[in-house]
């Protein structure tokens, strides 16, 4: 399974309802949107473009609809707005929702995007991704050049880092130090001596 | 290793456990053995805990978290098993939503012990800035 299929797969089977595709690229970004702010890398490692409604991502789509019949449903429904193009809608089959790719950071992340969006119109949620910096930026480069900029990729390097998390990440200890070894079989020593004050003996 | 006095329990003698990995520091039955754990390691986002030995005690706890790291009492919640605390060793859980965010980021930042797993920092901070 590709890094798009997993988090499509997440996303929809903790969303609790169907998504429509533009509804499901917002989610997507905004999921990367918030991953590259606290990790300064996306999770799904897609690249998104500026589309008419906001950012986009072509492989999205592509990639999950090798999905469909499986884990994913998708449905063609009339549109109920203005635009003639049938909605396509996303879902996860019940039986999918056992197991994922996605490690535990990148689930609580997920998570945390969608309990943040609980609740939001397709509309509503569009308007958060025109908040976003990448977005920001390319309105902003619109205003000047007074065209839309479609199809014009959306750079992550203008998210604003989270400071905190970099300096964590850069400072995360990997490799346990001999000063550590010696503290971890200090705490064993203490347990032994724990477990058998509390055996009574 | 000598036992530290209570005083000397700097903050970066602090260890933050995370909530199912656990530290590499610690042995998860140092600390699973936890009563209320289970039941409550969804709200739980840290354990504190001391290396100190002969001075074990919550009220050596309270006064490591208050004096040294400025952590208001109340946002600590006890969460013991009585047969540790029987023989005067401690854990306490500091409850998210509880702990302001410079406090926070304070003892996430002094720790020099631990491999701290990013999930829960993650889950300790949430996503700060959104969108």
């Amino acid at each position: 399974m590709t890094r798009i299929q997993s988090v499509g797969l997440y996303i929809l089977t903790k969303y609790g309802k169907e998504a429509g595709t533009i509804e499901l690229n917002k989610l997507f970004y905004l999921v990367d949107v918030a991953s590259y702010r606290l990790f300064g890398k996306t999770i799904s490692g897609t690249k998104y473009i500026r589309a008419e409604k906001g950012p986009y991502s072509r492989d999205i789509s592509q990639e999950l609809c090798l999905l469909e019949g499986k884990q994913l449903k998708r449905e063609t429904k009339p549109s109920k707005g203005f635009s003639s193009f049938p909605k396509v809608a996303w879902s996860a089959v019940q039986e999918s929702a056992a197991e994922s790719d996605l490690t535990p950071v990148e689930q609580e992340l997920v998570m945390q995007v969608l309990d943040k969006v609980k609740g939001l119109t397709p509309q509503e949620l569009e308007k958060l991704a025109y908040k976003t910096e990448p977005m920001l930026h390319i309105l902003d480069e619109e205003k000047k050049a007074s065209c839309p900029l479609l199809q014009e990729p959306l750079d992550f390097k203008d998210v604003e880092r989270d400071k905190f998390m970099r300096e964590f990440m850069l400072t995360l200890k990997k490799p346990i130090s001999e000063e550590e070894q010696k503290q971890i079989e200090y705490y064993d020593k203490e347990w032994e001596e724990v477990e058998l004050m509390l055996q009574g003996k | 290793m000598p036992a530290a006095s209570i005083t000397s329990c700097v903050p970066g003698s602090l260890i933050l456990i995370p909530n199912f990995h656990f530290g590499k520091l610690i042995k998860p039955k140092y600390c699973i053995t936890l009563e209320s754990w289970e039941n409550a390691h969804d709200d739980i986002i840290a354990v504190l805990t001391t290396r100190n030995l002969k001075h074990r005690t919550w009220k050596g706890a309270l006064f490591v978290a208050k004096n040294t790291i400025g952590l208001p009492k109340d946002s600590l919640i006890m969460c013991h098993n009585p047969k540790l605390l029987k023989k005067r060793y401690f854990a306490k859980a500091v409850y998210k939503n509880q702990i302001p965010q410079n406090v926070l980021d304070q003892i996430l930042s002094n720790l020099k012990l631990g491999h701290i797993d990013p999930f829960l920092v993650l889950r300790a901070r949430g996503i700060t800035k959104f969108p």
